[in-house]
């Protein structure tokens, strides 16, 4: 009986662990409309697939359960305010010398060099003293002479303002700062973030605000192609370190006024701006909450990078494969936009996140939309089959090397066999002993100073496999594996995917070596379950093969862009249609053409 | 116990590696460790039961390393052993071969014509179908001299790999028609079912000889002959041609080269053969035609009260590849006249089979009795119907439908011009 407990206990299932509790589901009513839909329009289907996918009705209700953990919650932000206590909450006081000093406490004065504190005096009747505060490097101080000392100190008597000692503040904001964003601040800690953020604060004697301008003139690199992601046909701009820059990179290509830009911060220590984007008529409201909800609850001093983001709001840490997009192509987060997800910008950061992140999406590139169709599925079988050779080309050869000699054609057998003839290792070695020089070359090749970076390439691989088959210390069969399977890795577009797709091998060689072809398909059994367990951002990570949903033209073939009629359904869109069926209307016929959709079956 | 799901986890891997690497490693051979056989004579032991030969594949010289071609030495050695078994015979042979014996890749079994004679050869096949490294594609033949002296001889010309030697030659079948397509597991299931009887492929060594011409030639069929009787020198001195066939699991005798197509075409493996016949309309002349058969057979098989009576019908298509008539087979009137001629001709030589088989040999190797299983229900039926019987008094009809599609390139055939400028002549 006990046995029997155990049994279910360990190989049993008992739902998902109790982390993740956030699914993105469709509401009722949505579910409601689909199914009332259905009779006339149907779901967005192409062609004549009509095959509906029954959606599990859940209810909405079921969204936060674990909302109850609120105490908890609370203890944690006592915890940070704690952490926080070097940055006052205090208020702006009215006297302008409490007020230097509160800052010079602040930014530790004396000590920091790089904040700069002007005193001056405002040319008014009667002249008000103030001061300004911005970081040297942070502030571009041509702005500060031009556009804030000159205007104050010079200009002000020009307009004999009557009450100007009422609301300084106001006043100088409305009339005499020509700065373009300028704000009024009262605590002390909105102080400190703008002045960190490179804007000059002034502080007027008798008020009990400070006004913020916006002098931000760091030095940052400018737009470049991008280096990661490279296309041959499509735009080659690749983001900054400077979110300002990303953010507008981001807009140039949505030009829509739904595009919404929300900027959070993490991290107490080093207050790292960062944003999220998305289209608010598209998005689905409760996917913009929970990447808020996860942002907003990380307690950590410094998210530097988005990688360091991504670690810390991903959904399955210890899983090999990525789930969230990272890349550096403004155009791929705007496709991505406008399919619905969310994008997170990490300031300081050349990469953008977008969320969720399945796995067919790390198979994409952005060129399979910038070709033609028929190129685009070539390209994407291609690489589909690159993530198998990756994962099992040389499991796959250890395991017929070594079990099963019997499938490789006679001919082949007998030159690996001559070829191993004076090879002293086994199978195994060989391969694992290939298999880490590649990944030498690799990582020597991304460290490497960039001028002999492509020399050291051609040296590992080709001058280093050709001596070790010289030296019999490999057969030269191998060489061939290792390559063709670095060059598979390499075939695949993301990054992180193909970093998950690479280390994989190395289980599956173990695998193969101990148990041959049966354990490459048990680890192929276990990888799936693990796949098909993983979630991003509440939806499945095997999304839209399984659970099956509403029919794609996009995921692993890519149908042409006007038979791309709908979003992915399950990211639950506000809008799934991205176009009417009769998308190309100069198809059809002058006569025709008022008869509308239906028709396009024939023509399309 | 198993409280969090670290533990539960921990176990969970525990009990998987444990599983996993108890079935693991055992049937783990490097490539250079198993010394792989190509080829299996088996005879009759001086001192044994068996002597069994194996040609063992030399990987260095049949892929020597870097130079991609044999390294000029002996591609592959023969090894021959007595033994009680086949199986201690691999071991034996372990005794002084380093490498382990392994027949994943074995192309071929051959037998001795005694050992097929007596019936030890239908006792062993079902062993070795029965062993897990065996080919069930491996093809089956009976040698008429001693396998290990066929093995010895046999040095493949072109190839390097005398495993590519032989697959290449038992799969010419499928453009000569002179041997059987017979691979160990058909040969096995015709072994054991009751409704037909397997054959084999029959090979010999050849002698080498070319008798001096003596002034005349004679029309033979080029399916006429048997191993080890074709007038032929040079190339590998073995020869593949014609059948042996067997009746419960003995040999009982052979099949000519004609026969073994004839074989072919009712068993439905008849693929393609040149045919050398003589020209219906000028007897002195001789049609070459390509033939292949454009249908699987329709054998039908009934029970009636005065016998069993079988009806086989063959669809044949083939093009003329050359007339030394010059008649014009292409031209409506004569075309239906070659193939009727050849129509009769086949039918003649099935006819014969048949004739052979249910008298000569008593052994149903067309396998009538399996297109007659289905008119009984049970084993128990089949058993009682007696099938070798009713087989050997069972009349058989063959139906030939022969049609011409191609006649080669030519327009026209010309005839050899008499000494004129014109020089247009053409035709074989």
């Amino acid at each position: 009986m006990q046995l029997k407990h155990w049994t279910s206990k360990i190989l049993g299932y008992d739902g998902p662990p109790d982390s993740r509790d956030f699914d993105l589901v469709e509401t009722d009513e949505e579910q409601e409309s689909v199914s009332e839909d259905a009779g006339e329009e149907s779901i967005p289907t192409s062609m004549s697939r009509k095959h509906k996918i029954k959606k599990p009705k859940k209810t909405g209700s079921a969204r936060y359960r674990h909302n109850a953990n609120k105490s908890g919650v609370d203890s944690d932000e006592d915890n940070a305010e704690r952490l926080n206590q070097g940055k006052s909450q205090r208020e702006i006081h009215i006297d302008l010398k409490t007020n230097k000093k509160s800052i010079e406490q602040l930014f530790h004065m004396p000590l920091n060099k790089d904040v700069v504190i002007r005193v001056f005096t405002l040319s008014t009747e009667p002249p008000v003293p103030a001061f300004l505060v911005f970081i040297e490097g942070m502030a571009d101080t041509k702005l500060i002479n031009d556009y804030i000392l000159k205007p104050l100190m010079l200009l002000t008597n020009l307009d004999p303002g009557p009450d100007i000692s009422l609301d300084t503040c106001t006043n100088v904001l409305q009339k005499h700062l020509p700065s373009n964003q300028v704000k009024k601040l009262t605590l002390f800690e909105d102080v400190v973030t703008h002045v960190l953020s490179g804007d000059t604060v002034i502080f007027f004697e008798g008020c009990p605000c400070a006004v913020s301008t916006e002098t931000k003139g760091f030095s940052h690199r400018a737009v470049d192609t991008a280096r990661t992601e490279q296309v041959v046909q499509g735009p080659q701009e690749g983001f900054v370190e400077n979110m300002r820059s990303n953010t507008s990179l981001i807009r140039r290509t949505v030009r829509s006024e739904k595009l919404i830009t929300e900027y959070l911060q993490v991290g107490f220590r080093n207050n790292n701006n960062m944003a999220i984007m998305y289209l608010a008529d598209l998005v689905n409201p409760d996917l913009v909450q929970e990447v808020k909800r996860r942002i907003k609850s990380i307690k950590t001093d410094y998210v530097a990078e988005s990688g360091i983001l991504e670690e810390f709001i991903e959904d399955q840490p210890f899983s090999l494969m990525p789930q969230i997009i990272k890349t550096e192509r403004p155009d791929r987060v705007s496709s991505m936009l406008s399919e619905g997800k969310v994008a997170i910008i990490v300031d300081n950061t050349p990469f953008v996140m977008l969320v969720p992140g399945l796995l067919f999406d790390f198979l994409h590139s952005p060129e399979d939309h910038y070709v033609r169709f028929p190129h685009a599925i070539w390209l994407r079988i291609i690489r589909v089959f690159a993530v198998f050779l990756t994962i099992l080309l040389p499991a796959f050869y250890v395991a017929i090397a070594t079990f099963h000699q019997e499938m490789i054609p006679t001919d082949l057998l007998l030159s690996i066999a001559a070829a191993r003839e004076r090879v002293p290792f086994p199978t195994i070695v060989e391969i694992l002993l290939m298999e880490l020089s590649f990944e030498l070359v690799r990582e020597a090749g991304v460290r490497v100073p960039g001028i002999i970076g492509p020399t050291l390439g051609i040296v590992g691989t080709l001058i280093l496999g050709q001596a070790a088959v010289a030296a019999s210390i490999v057969s030269p069969i191998l060489i061939i594996i290792v390559a063709v399977t670095g060059l598979s890795s390499y075939t695949i577009p993301n990054y992180a995917a193909a970093f998950g797709f690479r280390f994989m091998r190395f289980f599956f060689i173990f695998l193969a070596a101990t148990m041959g072809f049966f354990g490459i398909s048990s680890g192929l059994f276990v990888l799936l379950c693990l796949l098909l367990n993983m979630k991003s951002f509440g939806v499945p990570y095997l999304a839209p093969v399984a659970p099956k949903t509403a029919p794609s033209a996009d995921i692993i073939l890519r149908f042409p862009a006007w038979q791309q009629e709908t979003r992915p359904d399950y990211q639950q869109p506000l809008d799934v249609r991205r176009q009417p069926k009769l998308s190309r209307v100069w198809a059809i016929k002058q006569s025709r053409q008022p008869a509308g959709g239906s028709e396009n079956e024939g023509v399309d | 116990m198993l409280r969090d799901s670290r533990q539960r986890l921990a176990t969970a891997l525990l009990i998987m590696f444990m599983i996993l690497f108890s079935a693991g490693c055992g049937s783990n051979y490097e490539p250079d460790e198993l010394s792989y056989v190509l080829l299996i004579g088996i005879d009759h032991g001086a001192q044994n039961l068996l002597r069994i030969s194996y040609l063992i594949a030399v990987p260095k010289n049949i892929s020597g390393p870097g130079q991609g071609g044999g390294g000029g030495g002996q591609t592959a050695s023969v090894v021959t052993i007595e033994s009680p078994s086949i199986y201690a015979s691999m071991n034996m042979v372990n005794s002084f071969v380093g490498r382990k014996i392994s027949l994943m890749h074995n192309k071929g079994i051959i037998f001795s014509e005694a050992m097929a004679k007596d019936g030890s050869m239908g006792v062993i096949v079902p062993g070795l179908t029965q062993f897990r490294e065996t080919r069930g594609t491996a093809f089956i033949a009976v040698s008429r001299q001693k396998p290990e002296e066929i093995l010895t001889r046999m040095k493949p010309l072109l190839e390097t790999n005398p495993a590519k030697y032989f697959e290449l030659l038992a799969g010419n079948q499928s453009f000569t028609g002179y041997i059987p397509s017979e691979k160990l597991q058909n040969f096995y299931n015709e072994l054991k079912v009751g409704g037909i009887n397997p054959v084999s492929i029959l090979i010999a060594i050849s002698d080498e000889k070319l008798p001096p011409y003596n002034g005349q030639s004679n029309y033979r069929s080029e399916g006429d002959y048997v191993a080890g009787e074709m007038v032929e020198k040079g190339g590998v001195a073995l020869e593949a041609m014609g059948a042996a066939v067997f009746r419960e699991g003995k040999m009982v005798g052979i099949l000519n080269g004609n026969e073994t197509s004839i074989y072919s075409m009712f068993r439905g493996q008849y693929r393609r053969r040149i045919y050398t016949i003589k020209d219906p309309l000028k007897p002195g002349n001789l049609v070459i035609m390509e033939v292949n058969q454009a249908a699987n057979p329709r054998i039908k098989v009934f029970l009636t009260e005065e016998g069993t009576v079988i009806e086989a019908r063959f669809l044949l298509e083939g093009n003329v590849l050359g007339v030394n008539s010059l008649i014009d087979y292409s031209l409506p009137p004569y075309r239906p006249v070659l193939e009727k001629a050849f129509e009769e001709y086949i039918e003649q030589e099935a006819r014969n089979l048949v004739e052979k088989t249910q008298h000569e040999y008593r052994s149903d190797i067309l396998g009538f009795g399996n297109k007659a299983r289905h008119l009984v229900l049970t084993q128990k039926d089949w058993e009682q119907l007696n099938w070798p019987v009713l087989y050997e008094n069972a009349q058989v009809s063959v139906e030939v439908k022969y049609k011409i599609r191609r006649t080669g390139t030519l327009l026209r055939l010309m005839p050899i011009s008499k000494g004129g400028s014109e020089n247009t002549q053409q035709g074989e």
